[in-house]
């Protein structure tokens, strides 16, 4: 392991790694620290860009945008008490009290002081975890497969929004838009109507930056919040001391764990983490009173949760291709389109590459503290760029982004058709990440699920005799029935009062 | 729970038949095998359909259960989507600018399309600063170049 670590090391050390990082970085905290725009958005908008690039070039550059974007939230969140990516609304809460105090330039250096050892816990574990969990899954086979793309759905569409059932079927129509194209194992073209531009299935980048860019951008159109807050004045000189810092260490370490831990489970995120790191922080602290009123140890604990989720997301994506979220969705778009299919196979077959990028992202996280430490007040002043000067500029990239996959304009229609799906479906309460986290798996579920009937003769109970995959279809089933019960009874006891 | 859930239960009830009904003519069967390529497709197209009955009964349902209280509640809430009606047409018409844009690029070129819709994009957003239009020139021309020169991706 140590090798490997070692050649990922040297893979690592090359001047477009690092420019593309640091350009990543600035990015990705532009992205974070403006309200309405999110790390999904930057991924997704310059995913298109990393095509030319060497694959793990791009995708350190996008992981450094998501690390960028996840710390950049708390910039707005503390100097105006709007945070600009949701994991960052734990930090609002006091790190605005502290700006009111006059004490913001304290409450940003522990938000990034915070973030860095986070995301650097975080990157850690990743790179001593992945190897053992990759070893696991060389035992899998189509059911076990199967199993996984299935729990990998449900779980993402049990907890994205209120209702399983819109979970569900967001989740069924990504599955029916994965099918469109020639089907892999007959050869027999599927709802193509002819077209010969849908017989190689709908692009994922078109798919993607119509869902979480467009839809998005329609959805702050019309609310017409365009307005430009007046941002509070920190000082320089306003530094934590040292007992701060380490009176908040173990607070650090601990909401790192639990950014950690809740990354890796598919379907979370690090606004999830970020307010559970929050809550124990306040529940074990010895002052708890302090927490709402200005608490550094309150920053401290829901910066260094959100940050913790950053590598241990990887952990799903690189060990089993199981996307924990939109961004690591993108991810894995992006690693697809440059010919590297995640999963155990990954280690074996492209082990100097996963290992540059586990490495890398220990530096990703260097540079969002150097970043964080010298660049902040440009960051701070590219925040009062208006948002509707922002949205055609947007816009521009969406457009050059999607033409840009294969050079064809029917791409541009894609986009701009899952734009206005996304947009009317949002408007209606109903999620977009389980449609595009199905559009990635649906294919390996099918597949998966094909190639075991042709193993059993056509007998499901394939699924259901080997214990991996009957593990997962159970955790599946036990999840959208614990939601359905929970979404019931609520409603049940309602007329009985 | 919302009436328009119920609405968007049996649109999407329709569409999953739609889709049931159009899968033989749009997909053929081939070999003995059970498991074919139609099968997942209508898997997911009587999944569809049942879930988004089981939205439509959960919505009526939940409306049905709920107390006079509420009942006379709705008025104001009612209310609301018509404040908002102005806003979704609003982004609507934003978005049929958004595809004349889309669609005069490769009439236009991307250059000029560029330049045309872009400054009528944010005038339509309530742009009034003069001084941040002609910025819109070198940001176009910068991210030309990023993907025409440092890419080597053709653009319109």
């Amino acid at each position: 392991m140590i090798e490997n670590i070692w050649t990922g090391f040297l893979g690592l050390l090359t001047v477009g790694n690092f420019v593309f990082i640091l350009l990543g970085m600035m990015i990705g905290i532009i992205f974070g620290a403006l309200p309405g725009l999110t790390a999904t958005m930057a991924v997704a908008l310059f995913t298109p860009i990393t095509f030319g690039m060497e694959a793990e070039t791009g995708i350190l550059m996008l992981l450094a945008m998501y690390c960028g974007a996840t710390y950049g939230g708390s910039i707005t969140a503390i100097l105006l008490k709007t945070p600009g990516t949701p994991a960052s609304a734990a930090t609002a809460l006091d790190g605005y009290a502290l700006t009111q105090k006059g004490h913001a330039g304290k409450a940003l250096e522990m938000a990034l002081y915070a973030s860095t050892i986070g995301g650097l816990a975080s990157a850690a574990i990743l790179l001593l975890v992945a190897p053992q969990l990759a070893r696991l899954a060389t035992a899998f086979g189509p059911p076990e497969f199967f199993a996984l793309a299935l729990f990998g759905l449900t779980i993402i569409g049990s907890m994205s929004g209120d209702n399983i059932l819109k979970g569900l079927i967001m989740g069924a129509l990504g599955m029916l838009v994965s099918c469109i194209g020639i089907d892999k194992i007959t050869g027999v073209p599927r709802m193509t109507f002819g077209h010969a531009y849908l017989a190689g299935g709908l692009q994922l980048i078109p798919v993607l930056i119509g869902l979480f860019a467009i839809a998005e951008l329609l959805r702050k159109i019309e609310h017409r919040d365009f307005r430009v807050e007046k941002l509070e004045e920190f000082s320089s000189k306003d530094r934590l001391e040292r007992s701060e810092k380490r009176g908040s260490m173990r607070t650090i370490l601990k909401s790192s764990v639990i950014g950690t831990v809740i990354g890796a489970i598919p379907g979370t995120g690090a606004a999830i983490a970020s307010f559970l790191s929050y809550s124990e922080a306040k529940r074990s602290s010895k002052a708890p009173q302090e927490f709402g009123r200005g608490s550094v140890e309150g920053i401290a604990a829901s910066e260094a949760g959100n940050n913790g989720v950053t590598g241990a997301t990887l952990i799903p994506l690189l060990t089993l291709g199981i996307p924990g979220d939109a961004v690591t969705a993108i991810l894995l778009g992006s690693l697809m389109i440059q010919g590297i299919i995640p999963g155990p196979q990954l280690f074996t077959q492209h082990s100097a590459m996963v290992y540059t990028i586990m490495v890398g992202l220990i530096f990703v996280n260097l540079a969002m503290y150097l970043e964080g430490r010298f660049l902040l007040r440009l960051f701070v002043k590219i925040t009062k760029v208006p948002m509707n000067f922002m949205i055609p500029v947007i816009l521009l990239l969406c457009i050059t982004g999607a033409y840009a996959v294969n050079n064809t304009f029917f791409d541009v229609v894609v986009m701009l058709i899952f734009g206005i799906v996304g947009y009317v479906f949002t408007r209606f309460g109903f999620p977009v990440t389980p449609m595009l986290l199905a559009i990635i798996l649906g294919p390996m579920a099918e597949e998966g699920m094909r190639q075991s009937l042709i193993m059993s003769g056509g007998s499901a109970s394939i699924f259901f005799k080997r214990p991996i995959c009957l593990l997962f279809l159970v955790i599946s089933a036990a999840s959208i029935a614990w939601h359905l019960v929970r979404e019931y009874l609520p409603a049940k006891k309602g007329p009985e009062k | 729970m919302k009436k328009s859930d119920a609405i968007c239960g049996g649109l999407l009830f329709l569409c999953g038949g739609v889709i049931y009904l159009m899968i033989p003519g749009q997909i053929r069967e081939v070999g003995t095998n059970s498991v074919g390529p139609r099968a997942f497709p209508t898997f997911l197209a009587v999944l569809l359909m049942l879930c988004s009955l089981g939205l439509a009964a959960q919505s009526l349902y939940a409306c049905r259960s709920q107390k006079p209280g509420a009942a006379a509640q709705a008025p104001a809430s009612e209310k609301q989507p018509r404040e908002k009606l102005p806003g979704t047409l609003y982004a609507l018409l934003f978005y049929g600018l958004l595809l004349m844009y889309a669609f005069s690029l490769q009439m236009l070129g991307y250059i000029l399309a560029s330049v045309v819709f872009l400054p009528l994009m944010l005038y339509m957003l309530n742009m009034r600063r003069p001084a941040l239009y002609p910025l819109l020139i070198p940001i176009i021309l910068g991210i030309y170049w990023v993907f025409q020169g440092f890419l080597h991706v053709r653009l319109p």
